[in-house]
C-alpha cells in the first residue's frame, strides 16, 4: 500500500453541543479516489472541511504528508465559496498570486464560454463549480477534496467536471476524496467507498469488495432471521432485502436469488439502513 | 492577499475622506449662508469625531467584507497560518488608522488651538483604543450592527476602567481623594508628563487583553458559529483583563507617586523675598537664609495671581473642596491669612488667571449675575449669554468690596469679557472690558455701560489711549467723556502681548512694544509713530506700569520636541533692545522663563533659579531646590 497522504487519528468535532465527528480514524493513500457517502448531516462535509483546514478539530490530529502542504490541497466546498463581488479575472489573478501558480489553465472556462469580466455572483452554480475546479486544479493539488457539488450541475457540466477530475487523477497521482449522493456517473471510478454515520465510518471497503459483499434479494416472503439483512424496502407486494455482509456459504444454506447490485444502489441501501436504524433507536 | 487588504482599506479610506470633505464643505456652506466665519476648532472637533467612527469601522471591518461576499470559507483555505492571516488583516488597517491620525495632528497643528491640547491627548488615546477594541471584536458576531453595539459597550467599559484608574492616579499624585479630581488634570495632560505617561500606559495595558485574546483565540478560528469563538476569546480575555487591571493600578501608583506634584508658582516680591505656592494650599516664603511655611490645610489650587500692597499679599486660588475661587489675604509679617471673598465657580465670568486685575489699591473682577450663574452647568469658560454683568471692586487696604451692576448691550459674536484697563476722566472712574472679536465696553463707576466699538484682536490701553484692531490695521483712539475719537490708524498686523498681565496700571507708559509682521516694533505714545526694533524671535513681556522686556529664543517659532539651549533677555527701551542676560538651559527638559514685576524666574529640570531686577542679579535662597 502507498504511503498515506493524509492520516486522521481520533478526530472529534462538534458544533455547539452536537458532536458531528466522534473519534474518527482513517487514512488515505496517495493516488486513491475515495467516495464518502452517508445520510444528510452525518459529518461528510465537516470531515472535508476539517481536512482542508477550514474547520479545526476539537480533538485528534490530521497528519498531512509533505506533498500535501496547504498550497497542494484543493478544496471545492458545497458552498462554492469565493469573493462574490470579484470578477472571474480577479479571482484567477488572486488565486495564482496566493498559490504561486505560474500557468493557469483556463481551458475549462473557455469551453463554457465564461467571460473573465463576469462577476462571480452572476455565474450559475455549474459555472461556479467549473471555475472552482479550474482554480484548484491549477494548484496541481496532491489532495483534492470535492464536496457534493455534482447534483447542482447540468448533465453536460457534470460530465465535463468528472472527465476533468479523471484526467487530473491520471496525470498527477493525486488523492481525490469526494462526497457524493449520486453515483450513476461515477459508478466505475472510485476505488474505495466509505459510509459515515454517527460521526464515524460504518463502512470502509474497496469498491470491488463492497460489490461482492452486498447482495439484494427480491421476495414476497419474509427472509429467514439467520440472513444478515441490512435494509429492507417494500415495492408493491414484493420486498427488497439488502444483505450485508454476504458470504459464499449463504448460497448453499438458502435457496434464494442473491442479486448483484450497482454501487449507487449499494450506497442507497446503506443510507436507507442508517435512517432505519436511527428510527428504531 | 496583502494587496487585497490594502486595496480594500484604500477604498474604505477614500470613502471616508470624501465623506469628511463633504461634511466640511456642508458646514462651510451653512456658515457662509449664516454669514459666520468658519471656525477651525469646530472643523477639527468634527473631523475628530468622524475619525473616531472611522477607527471603529476600520477595526470592525477585517472580516465583514469577506463574510458579506460569502468568501470566508475560501479565505480559510488559503495557504496562510491563522496568525499570518490576522496580521495581514491588521496591518493595512493599523496603517490607515495611524495615517489618518497624523493627518489630524497635522491639521490640528496648523489650525487648532493649544487650549484643546489636553482634550486632543485624551482623544488620541480613545482613538487608538477604539481601533484596537473594535479589531478585537471583529468576529464577535456576523452582523455588523451587532458588532458595532458590542464595540460601543466594550469601549464604554474600557473607558470607565481607564478613567477610574487614571483618576485614582491623579488622586495619589495630588494627595487628595479622587472625588476631588476635577477636569483640570485632563486638560493639563499634555503638560503633566507623569500623568500623560500613566494615561498612555493604562490605556494600552487595558487595551492589550482585547487584542491578545483575539490573537490567541484566532489560532483556532474556523467556520463554527461565532458563539464558540467568543467563548474561547472570553476564556483568554477575562484573566488577562484582571491581570491588566492589577498592572494598571500598579503602574499608575508607581508613576504618579514617584513624580510628586510640583506645579509650584514662584513670585519674587518687591522686597526680594520669594513666594512659593504649592499644592495643596501650601505657601513658603523664602528669605535669603530662612524660610517660613504656611499650610492653609485647604485644598487650594493656586492661580498665577499675586497682588502686592504694603505688608500684604492677595492671592487667588481654586478651592477644590467647594468648587469656588477664593481671594486670600496673606500678612507678610506673621503669615496670617484669611479669605477675603469666595466666588462660586459658576459666578466667575472668566478663568481666574485672566479674571482678576489690580489697579492701584483695588482688586477687580467680573462676575455673572445670579440669574445666569445659577443656570445648570455654568462654568467660567462658558461664554456669557445674558448681558447682565457685575464688577466687584475689592479695596485691598480696607478689604471691603463693592459690587457695580451693569446692563451690557447685546454682542455681535461672543462675549468672554476680560478687564484690560482702568482710568478716570474728570474724577469719574471707568474700567475697559473686551476680548478678541468682541465689543469693547466701558464700565463707568456710576453703573453706566458704554460700547466703544468692535475689535478683531485683543484691545489694549496705554497712556490714556485705546488700541483696537479693525482686522486690517491697528486703530488708536482717545477716550473723551463719551464715545471715542480715532487718532490714528496704522496698517498691518499688530499684536500686544499684555492681555494676560494681572497688574495693569499703564498710565505712565510713554512707549509700547509689540509685534507687527514678524518684527518687533515700538510705538511712541507722544508722536504715535512706529519704529522698527528688530526681528521677532521670541516673546515680549509687559511689566506695569510701563516696562517692556523681550525674551529671545534660540529657535523661533519653537521647534517641536527640541528644547532651546538658551534664552536672551533684553529690556526694550527708547526703541532699542538692551541686552540684560543670557539664560542657558542644560536639557533634557524644556526650560521655562517667566518675567514678572520684580524679576525673572527660570525653571529647568525641576530646579528654579531667580534673577531680580534691575541688574538681574541671581537671588539665592536656602533650601529652595
Amino acid at each position: 500500500m502507498n504511503q498515506p497522504i493524509v492520516e486522521v487519528r481520533d478526530l472529534s468535532l462538534s458544533f455547539s453541543r452536537k458532536k458531528v465527528i466522534d473519534g474518527l480514524s482513517v487514512s488515505f493513500p496517495k493516488g486513491e479516489w475515495a467516495v464518502i457517502a452517508g445520510r444528510n448531516g452525518v459529518g461528510k462535509s465537516t470531515l472535508l472541511r476539517a481536512l482542508s483546514g477550514v474547520l479545526l478539530p476539537d480533538a485528534g490530529t490530521i497528519v498531512l504528508a509533505e506533498e500535501a502542504l496547504a498550497k497542494k490541497i484543493g478544496f471545492i466546498s458545497d458552498a462554492l465559496s469565493l469573493f462574490e463581488d470579484w470578477t472571474v479575472e480577479r479571482a484567477m489573478a488572486f488565486h495564482c498570486r496566493v498559490f504561486d501558480i505560474a500557468d493557469f489553465d483556463d481551458r475549462l472556462l473557455k469551453r463554457l464560454g465564461l467571460s473573465q469580466k463576469d462577476r462571480i455572483k452572476n455565474l450559475s452554480a455549474g459555472e461556479r463549480a467549473i471555475l472552482h475546479l479550474s482554480l484548484v486544479l491549477s494548484q496541481k493539488p496532491s489532495l483534492l477534496l470535492v464536496d457534493e457539488v455534482m447534483h447542482m450541475l447540468d448533465p453536460y457540466i457534470r460530465e465535463l467536471f468528472i472527465e476533468t477530475l479523471i484526467e487530473h487523477l491520471a496525470a498527477s497521482q493525486a488523492t481525490v476524496l469526494t462526497v457524493n449522493h449520486t453515483f450513476s456517473e461515477i459508478e466505475k471510478i472510485p476505488e474505495r467507498v466509505l459510509v459515515m454515520d454517527g460521526g464515524r465510518f460504518i463502512i470502509d471497503e474497496t469498491t470491488e469488495a463492497l460489490r461482492v459483499k452486498m447482495k439484494k434479494i427480491v421476495s414476497r416472503d419474509p427472509l429467514p432471521e439467520t440472513l444478515p439483512c441490512f435494509f429492507r424496502k417494500t415495492d408493491g407486494i414484493y420486498k427488497e432485502y439488502y444483505i450485508y455482509p454476504f458470504r459464499e456459504e449463504l448460497l448453499a444454506d438458502h435457496a434464494l436469488d442473491f442479486q448483484d447490485i450497482a454501487l449507487a444502489e449499494i450506497i442507497k441501501a446503506f443510507i436507507g439502513g442508517g435512517y432505519e436504524q436511527k428510527r428504531m433507536a | 492577499m496583502n494587496r487585497k487588504e490594502w486595496l480594500e482599506v484604500g477604498k474604505q479610506s477614500l470613502y471616508f475622506v470624501m465623506a469628511a470633505a463633504g461634511m466640511v464643505l456642508l458646514v462651510a456652506l451653512m456658515n457662509w449662508l449664516q454669514g459666520k466665519p468658519l471656525e477651525a476648532e469646530k472643523i477639527i472637533i468634527m473631523l475628530g469625531l468622524w475619525l473616531l467612527m472611522f477607527s471603529m469601522f476600520l477595526g470592525l471591518s477585517p472580516f465583514a467584507m469577506d463574510s458579506k461576499q460569502k468568501g470566508m470559507e475560501y479565505l480559510l483555505t488559503l495557504p496562510y497560518s491563522r496568525r499570518r492571516l490576522l496580521f495581514i488583516k491588521l496591518l493595512p488597517r493599523l496603517a490607515a488608522a495611524v495615517l489618518f491620525y497624523f493627518m489630524l495632528v497635522l491639521l490640528y497643528n496648523l489650525m487648532g488651538s493649544d487650549a484643546f491640547a489636553g482634550g486632543f491627548t485624551a482623544f488620541s488615546l480613545a482613538y487608538f483604543a477604539l481601533f484596537l477594541i473594535s479589531f478585537s471584536l471583529s468576529l464577535v458576531h456576523e452582523n455588523f450592527i451587532v458588532q458595532s453595539i458590542w464595540a460601543g459597550v466594550a469601549l464604554c467599559g474600557y473607558m470607565a476602567l481607564c478613567l477610574f484608574i487614571c483618576v485614582l492616579g491623579f488622586g495619589w499624585k495630588f494627595g487628595m481623594p479622587s472625588s476631588w479630581v476635577g477636569p483640570r488634570p485632563w486638560l493639563d495632560l499634555n503638560y503633566d508628563v507623569s500623568s500623560l505617561l500613566t494615561a498612555i500606559a493604562v490605556s494600552f495595558l487595558l487595551a492589550a487583553p482585547f487584542v491578545i485574546s483575539l490573537f490567541l483565540a484566532f489560532k483556532k478560528f474556523d467556520l463554527k458559529p461565532a458563539r464558540a469563538f467568543n467563548r474561547r476569546q472570553l476564556l483568554f480575555f477575562v484573566p488577562m483583563l484582571l491581570l491588566a487591571f492589577a498592572s494598571s493600578l500598579g503602574v499608575a501608583y508607581l508613576m504618579q507617586k514617584s513624580s510628586a506634584y510640583d506645579e509650584s508658582f514662584y513670585y519674587i516680591l518687591e522686597n526680594r523675598q520669594l513666594l512659593k505656592k504649592g499644592w495643596p494650599g501650601k505657601l513658603t516664603l523664602h528669605e535669603e537664609n530662612r524660610q517660613r511655611r504656611l499650610d492653609t490645610k485647604r485644598s487650594f489650587m493656586w492661580d498665577w495671581n499675586v497682588f502686592e500692597t504694603p505688608g500684604k499679599l492677595f492671592l487667588t486660588a481654586y478651592d477644590v473642596q467647594d468648587n469656588s475661587t477664593a481671594v486670600i489675604r496673606l500678612n507678610l509679617d506673621d503669615l496670617a491669612w484669611d479669605t477675603v471673598r469666595r466666588i462660586p465657580h459658576n459666578y466667575l465670568a472668566n478663568k481666574a488667571f485672566s479674571a482678576f486685575r489690580q489697579y492701584g489699591q483695588n482688586l477687580v473682577f467680573l462676575q455673572r449675575s445670579r440669574e445666569e450663574a445659577e443656570k445648570a452647568g455654568m462654568q467660567p469658560a462658558v461664554p456669557l449669554k445674558n448681558v447682565r454683568l457685575e464688577l466687584v471692586v475689592i479695596d485691598m487696604n480696607s478689604e471691603k468690596s463693592k459690587i457695580l451692576s451693569y446692563q451690557i448691550p447685546p454682542f455681535p459674536i461672543r462675549y468672554d469679557p476680560v478687564i484690560f484697563a482702568h482710568d478716570e476722566i474728570d474724577g469719574r472712574q471707568f474700567w475697559l472690558v473686551g476680548n478678541q472679536r468682541a465689543n469693547i465696553i466701558r464700565l463707568w463707576e456710576d453703573g453706566q455701560a458704554e460700547v466703544l466699538g468692535f475689535s478683531h484682536k485683543r484691545p489694549a490701553y496705554f497712556g490714556h489711549l485705546l488700541f483696537s484692531h479693525s482686522g486690517k490695521s491697528l486703530v488708536i483712539h482717545r477716550l473723551p467723556a463719551s464715545g471715542r475719537e480715532t487718532v490714528k490708524e496704522i496698517d498691518g498686523e499688530f499684536q500686544l502681548s499684555v492681555f494676560f498681565q494681572s497688574r495693569m496700571d499703564t498710565g505712565n507708559a510713554r512707549e509700547i512694544y509689540g509685534k507687527r509682521d514678524k518684527r518687533i516694533v515700538r510705538l511712541d505714545l507722544d508722536t504715535l509713530t512706529m519704529d522698527d526694533v528688530g526681528p521677532e524671535r521670541g516673546q515680549i513681556f509687559f511689566i506695569s506700569p510701563g516696562d517692556f522686556f523681550y525674551s529671545e529664543h534660540e529657535a523661533w517659532p519653537s521647534a517641536h520636541g527640541k528644547p532651546d539651549k538658551w534664552r536672551k533677555i533684553y529690556r526694550l527701551q527708547d526703541g532699542k533692545m538692551v541686552f540684560l542676560k543670557q539664560l542657558n538651559f542644560h536639557g533634557p527638559d524644556f526650560g521655562h522663563v517667566w518675567i514678572d514685576k520684580s524679576g525673572i524666574t527660570l525653571r529647568e529640570n525641576g530646579r528654579t533659579r531667580l534673577f531680580a531686577f534691575p541688574d538681574l542679579r541671581e537671588l539665592k535662597f536656602k533650601n529652595l531646590n
